[in-house]
C-alpha cells in the first residue's frame, strides 16, 4: 500500500511539475488605465514560449509596447473626442498552429476585439478560420503568408513574400555577374514555400539559371549533403531561405565545404544574431539579405533618428522584429485616432481610409501611397523590401 | 566521384554525432530496460552546461567538457534515484510516461535558465582540412576521433572490467545478479550516471558545432532509438556504433542524391522495411525481449 502510494505520488509529482513547467502565464486583464480614461484592450498573438519566443516574440513585443507606452504617456489615444489608455496583453501562441488557435480563442472569450498578430506564417494560417468567424480586428506583421488579408477584418503592415522575390530580382538585375542561382528553403516557412515557384520563374525570367532547388525541415542541423550538392552545381548565388539559426548554420557549412559564392538570406537576421551565431565574421563576406526591414539595424546604419529613439527606448529588447512591431502598432494607433468609435468596425473603416500622409515621419518603413493616396489596398500595404549587405565591422547596410 | 566521397565524409561527421548520443541511451536501455526519452534533453543539458562553463564562466573548453559530463551525470543519478528506480517494478508504461515528462521538464528548465534564443560555443579548434578534394572541418574530425575513442573506452569498461562484468550480469538477469551478490541498485545508478555523462559529452562536444536551443535533443534522440531498434536483441555496443554510421550514410546519400526533404522519411521507411524483414533486429540474440550487452 505504502509502495503504491509512493509510486502514485511520484507519478503525480512528475505530471504536476510537467504541467507547471509547460504552463505559461498571461497577465490577467484589468482596467489598469490611469485616471478616468477608458481602457482599450488589445491582444497580442505572439510567442512567449517556444523556440522563437526570444528571437521573434520579445523583439516584436518590445516594438509594440514602445509605441503603446508612448501613446499612454501622452494621455492615450483619442477616439472621437474620448481618451483611451491602451492595455496591451500578450497571449502566448508559441508561433505554432494549435497554440495560436487556442490563444486567439482565449482572447476572444475575454471579449477582446482588437488583435495584433499572429506574427508567424504558420500560426497566421492556422488562426485564419478564427479570424473569419470573428468580427474582431486583426493587424498582421511580419507574417507574409497570403490568405488572411482576404478577410475584411485583417490588415497587414508589411509586404507579402512576393516583395522578397521582387527585391531579389531587382538586385540580380543590378548584378549581371551572377548567372547561376541555387536555393534551399525551409519547408515549415509557409510564406517562403508559397513563393518558391514564383521565385524560380522570376529568377529564370531575368536570364539566370537555377541550378538547384532544395528543401529542409525546421530544426535540421546538418546541411552538408545539400550544401555539397549545391556547391557541385557551381552557383554564383546560394539563396538560403531559412530562419536565423539555420541560416547561420547553412552559411557556416557552406564556407567549411569550400562554397565561396554570394549567399542571400531572407530571415531578417539581426547584427546581434550574426555575431552570436556565425563563429567567424569572415564567413559573412559576400552575404546579403533580401527582406522587408523588420529590425532596427539597417535603419540605424542609415542614420534614422526615429530608429535611434526606438533603440534607446527598447534597450536590449531590440531584435529581429522590433521595427515591424513598432510600425504595426503605429499604423493601428493612426487608424484608431481616425476611428469614429472604439469598435472593430470603426477601426476597419478608419484603416481602409487611412492616408499614407498620416504616417509620414511616424514609421520606420516608408508606406508608399497606393493609387488613391491610401495606405492599404485590399488590406495590404506598398512597402518595398530591401537588399542589405554585410559590412565587416559594421553590420547590415543598404546594398547599392 | 569527388562529390560522392565528400558525401561519405559528410556522413562520417553526422554519424559521429549520432553515435555519441546513441552510446548512453544504449547502455541505459540495455542494462536497465529504461526507454529514456529524456536522453535527448540530457544531451541538450550537456550542451547548455558547456555554454555555461565556456561562454558564461570562461573556463577552457575541455575542462568545461569534463564538468558538463559530471553535471549531466549528477542529474542522471537524481532522475534514476527519484523516478526510474521507484517505478521499475510498476511496469514499462509509467517509466515511458515519466521519461517523456522529464524530457518536457528539462526542456522548460533549460528555456527558463538560458532562454530560447539559439546560442553557440566557440570551437576550440578552427580551420578546415583538405584531403585531395575532400573538405572536413578540423573540429568535426576531432569529434569523429573522440567518438571512436569513447566507444572503445566504453567497450573496454563493459566487456573487460569488473564493473562491466556486474553490469552485464544485471543486463542478463536482474534477480540472478542480485542473488549472486551484485549490488543492482548501485550498478543501476552508476550505469545511468555513465549513460547521462555520455549524453553530456555528446552535448558538450556538439555545442561548438551548431547553434543550440532547448529543443535540440529531439531529433538525435529519435535517431538513437532507431539505431537501438535496428540493433535489436543481442546487439553489442559495436553494433550501435556501426548502426549510427549506417543511418548517417543512408540519410546523407538520400539528401545528396534524392532529396534533402526526404532524408528523415527514407530513414524511417528503411526502418519499417527492416523490421518487417528482420523483426528481431540486426543481431540475432538469445531473446527477442530486449537488447543485451
Amino acid at each position: 500500500m505504502y509502495t503504491t502510494s509512493r509510486r502514485t505520488f511520484a507519478l503525480l509529482s512528475v505530471a504536476a511539475l510537467s504541467l507547471t513547467a509547460c504552463g505559461s502565464d498571461s497577465d490577467s486583464g484589468s482596467d489598469g488605465g490611469g485616471g478616468s480614461d477608458q481602457v482599450l484592450r488589445i491582444a497580442g498573438l505572439m510567442p512567449l514560449t517556444g523556440a522563437v519566443a526570444d528571437t521573434y516574440g520579445a523583439s516584436m513585443i518590445a516594438g509594440v509596447e514602445y509605441v503603446f507606452d508612448q501613446v499612454n504617456d501622452d494621455g492615450g489615444v483619442e477616439i472621437n473626442g474620448e481618451q483611451y489608455q491602451i492595455e496591451f496583453e500578450v497571449f502566448d501562441d508559441q508561433c505554432a498552429a494549435e497554440p495560436s488557435q487556442a490563444a486567439a480563442q482565449k482572447a476572444l472569450d475575454e471579449d477582446i476585439e482588437f488583435f495584433l498578430g499572429p506574427i508567424c506564417s504558420g500560426a497566421a494560417s492556422a488562426v485564419q478560420p478564427t479570424m473569419a468567424r470573428s468580427e474582431a480586428f486583426f493587424g498582421l506583421a511580419p507574417t507574409a503568408v497570403a490568405g488572411p488579408t482576404e478577410l475584411p477584418n485583417v490588415f497587414r503592415t508589411i509586404p507579402l513574400t512576393s516583395a522578397y522575390t521582387d527585391a531579389t530580382v531587382r538586385w540580380l538585375e543590378d548584378n549581371p555577374d551572377i548567372s547561376k542561382v541555387a536555393m534551399i528553403t525551409d519547408q515549415n516557412h509557409t510564406g517562403l514555400v508559397g513563393e518558391e515557384e514564383r521565385l524560380v520563374e522570376e529568377v529564370e525570367g531575368v536570364d539566370r539559371e537555377v541550378v538547384a532547388v532544395q528543401q529542409y525541415q525546421t530544426g535540421d542541423t546538418d546541411f552538408r549533403a545539400p550544401v555539397t550538392e549545391a556547391i557541385a552545381a557551381g552557383p554564383d548565388l546560394y539563396m538560403q531561405r531559412a530562419y536565423p539559426a539555420e541560416a547561420a548554420q547553412l552559411l557556416q557549412q557552406t564556407r567549411e565545404l569550400g562554397g565561396e559564392m554570394a549567399v542571400m538570406w531572407n530571415a531578417g537576421v539581426t547584427n546581434e544574431e550574426v555575431r552570436s551565431l556565425v563563429p567567424d565574421e569572415a564567413m559573412m563576406e559576400n552575404v546579403y539579405q533580401a527582406a522587408p526591414l523588420f529590425s532596427l539595424d539597417a535603419f540605424l546604419a542609415d542614420g534614422s533618428e526615429l530608429a535611434q529613439e526606438v533603440a534607446d527606448g527598447v534597450g536590449d529588447k531590440a531584435g529581429a522584429f522590433t521595427a515591424a512591431g513598432h510600425d504595426l502598432a503605429t499604423v493601428v494607433v493612426a487608424g484608431l485616432s481616425n476611428a469614429e468609435e472604439a469598435t472593430p468596425d470603426a477601426l476597419i473603416e478608419a484603416m481602409t481610409n487611412l492616408e499614407a500622409s498620416d504616417l509620414e515621419g511616424k514609421t520606420l518603413n516608408t508606406y508608399n501611397p497606393q493609387d488613391d493616396g491610401l495606405v492599404f489596398k485590399d488590406r495590404e500595404v506598398d512597402v518595398l523590401a530591401a537588399v542589405v549587405e554585410w559590412e565587416q565591422g559594421t553590420g547590415w547596410v543598404m546594398s547599392e | 566521384m569527388d562529390v560522392f566521397l565528400q558525401q561519405i565524409t559528410n556522413a562520417l561527421v553526422l554519424g559521429g554525432a549520432y553515435v555519441l548520443v546513441t552510446l548512453g541511451l544504449f547502455l541505459i536501455f540495455s542494462v536497465l530496460d529504461i526507454p529514456n526519452f529524456a536522453h535527448g534533453e540530457m544531451y541538450a543539458l550537456g550542451a547548455y552546461l558547456q555554454y555555461l562553463f565556456v561562454v558564461q564562466i570562461g573556463l577552457p573548453f575541455f575542462v568545461a567538457l569534463v564538468l558538463a559530463m559530471a553535471g549531466t551525470a549528477v542529474v542522471g543519478v537524481i532522475m534514476e534515484r527519484a523516478v526510474f528506480q521507484r517505478l521499475r517494478r510498476v511496469g514499462l508504461f509509467p517509466i515511458l510516461i515519466s521519461s517523456l515528462a522529464l524530457a518536457i521538464i528539462l526542456q522548460q528548465v533549460i528555456s527558463l535558465i538560458w532562454g530560447t534564443n539559439p546560442v553557440t560555443v566557440p570551437q576550440p579548434v578552427g580551420g578546415v582540412l583538405e584531403i585531395g578534394s575532400i573538405r572536413i572541418s578540423a573540429y568535426r574530425l576531432i569529434i569523429v576521433v573522440l567518438v571512436l575513442l569513447t566507444a572503445g573506452a566504453v567497450a573496454w569498461l563493459v566487456y573487460r572490467s569488473g564493473f562491466g562484468k556486474r553490469l552485464r550480469a544485471l543486463a542478463e538477469n536482474r534477480d540472478l545478479a542480485q542473488l549472486a551478490g551484485v549490488k543492482v541498485g548501485l550498478i543501476g545508478t552508476l550505469t545511468f550516471a555513465l549513460g547521462s555523462a555520455l549524453a553530456g559529452l555528446a552535448g558538450g562536444l556538439l555545442s561548438a558545432a551548431a547553434p543550440m536551443n532547448p529543443y535540440m535533443g529531439f531529433h538525435p534522440m529519435l535517431v538513437a532509438f532507431v539505431i537501438l531498434v535496428v540493433v535489436g536483441s543481442g546487439g553489442r555496443l559495436g553494433a550501435a556504433v556501426i548502426g549510427g554510421f549506417t543511418v548517417a550514410v543512408l540519410e546523407t546519400l538520400t539528401a545528396g542524391y534524392i532529396s534533402n526533404a526526404l532524408r528523415t522519411a527514407v530513414v524511417f521507411a528503411a526502418l519499417v522495411v527492416f523490421l518487417i524483414l528482420r523483426p528481431e533486429g540486426a543481431v540475432r540474440g538469445v531473446t527477442a525481449e530486449r537488447a543485451r550487452l
